[in-house]
């Protein structure tokens, strides 16, 4: 029975006893906890979104149309949308006080390391649910982000995996619709659980 | 001192400092009432708005969302390799390799390191969002 604890993935990301110490406030200011439920809100209304949401060519008119027809439609986008940029502060203060706690030494650069992914993989999601929006400043945005890629070698194919052909007027795409609510949200899904099931693997929350 | 006799209370620490997973429930089912609560209030009152129609008259003009408003500023008044690759990439690397960098300097250089580093970032997407 001890054994199948200990192996057990959920076990090990909440075992029945933990230390007392991590359960103060200041030790972790509820950051990663805060950036983690903001992640399951945005997937919630996402999904509620998903019903009604059409990317391309009737984007905006179909967000016109959650705003102001549906039922409680505006405050599910305002929901998604305000999540999302509590999402990004919450993710950057974590980090701040993981600096501030030293609490990326040894053994615990590869969970840093997971943690800047995660970072990055955020502010992608961020910019592509920007660019959604199918608005004329949508547009604007993705056209900086297709010119710069550009920039490299090969950066029209990885631009085109990307955005697919965004409009100057219109940036939504089915290729950003299936990299925002689909690729992306699995990967930081996946990372997320990996950078749980590795507090605990290298000794719980560092305190302050 | 408050604290302590408040923690003596609730708290059933065993002999290595650990307590049941019950304690950490309890403060989870509170922290997560407190921010749904705060967010969905905070949503009803700070509705967003959608931008220009597509349909309508182009006013197009460079434009991003603030959480890429750093590299937004600085493709105003440099090259587009320097602002939008050079500087977000080797911020990406010294972020990466922080562990590794800190492990050969003090401690107190690490953070002024990482003090500077995050300071340059924000104070760059603080002034996309005021000035332009």
């Amino acid at each position: 029975m001890h054994r199948r604890q200990q192996t057990s993935l959920w076990q090990h990301i909440r075992p029945q006893r933990i230390s007392g110490k991590s359960l103060r406030f200041k030790a972790t200011f509820c950051l990663g906890g805060l950036s983690f439920l903001s992640f399951l809100i945005l997937v919630g209304t996402g999904m509620l979104l998903l019903f009604n949401y059409q990317p391309g060519e009737k984007a905006y008119s179909s967000l016109v149309e959650i705003n102001s027809v549906l039922p409680y439609g505006a405050l599910i986008r305002s929901l998604h949308f305000w999540a999302g940029q509590f999402m990004v502060i919450s993710i950057f203060l974590h980090m701040v006080r993981v600096v501030v706690s030293h609490a990326y030494r040894p053994p615990r650069e590869l969970n840093w390391v997971i943690g800047v992914l995660l970072l990055g993989l955020t502010l992608i999601m961020d910019y592509s649910g920007y660019l959604l929006r199918g608005d004329q400043e949508g547009g604007a945005a993705a056209s900086v982000g297709v010119s710069l890629l550009q920039v490299i070698p090969g950066g029209k194919a990885l631009a085109f995996i990307f955005f697919g052909n965004p409009s100057p007027l219109n940036s939504s795409t089915l290729h950003l619709y299936i990299w925002h609510s689909h690729v992306l949200a699995w990967v930081i899904s996946v990372l997320q659980m990996y950078h749980f099931w590795r507090i605990r693997r290298n000794g719980g929350i560092r305190s302050l | 001192m408050a604290e302590k006799k408040i923690n003596s209370l609730i708290k059933f620490e065993d002999e290595r400092g650990q307590v049941s997973i019950l304690e950490l429930r309890a403060r989870e089912s509170i922290c997560l009432f407190l921010y749904l609560t705060g967010l969905l209030i905070f949503a009803s009152f700070m509705d967003i708005s959608l931008g220009s129609s597509p349909d309508d008259v182009s006013i197009i003009q460079a434009k991003a969302p603030w959480v890429f408003g750093a590299i937004q500023f600085l493709l105003y008044h440099w090259p587009a390799w320097v602002s939008g690759w050079l500087f977000p990439i080797i911020s990406f690397i010294l972020l990466l390799g922080y562990p590794w960098l800190s492990s050969r300097i003090t401690r107190v250089w690490a953070r002024v390191i990482f003090v500077l580093f995050t300071g340059v970032w924000v104070l760059l997407t603080v002034l996309y969002i005021f000035i332009h």
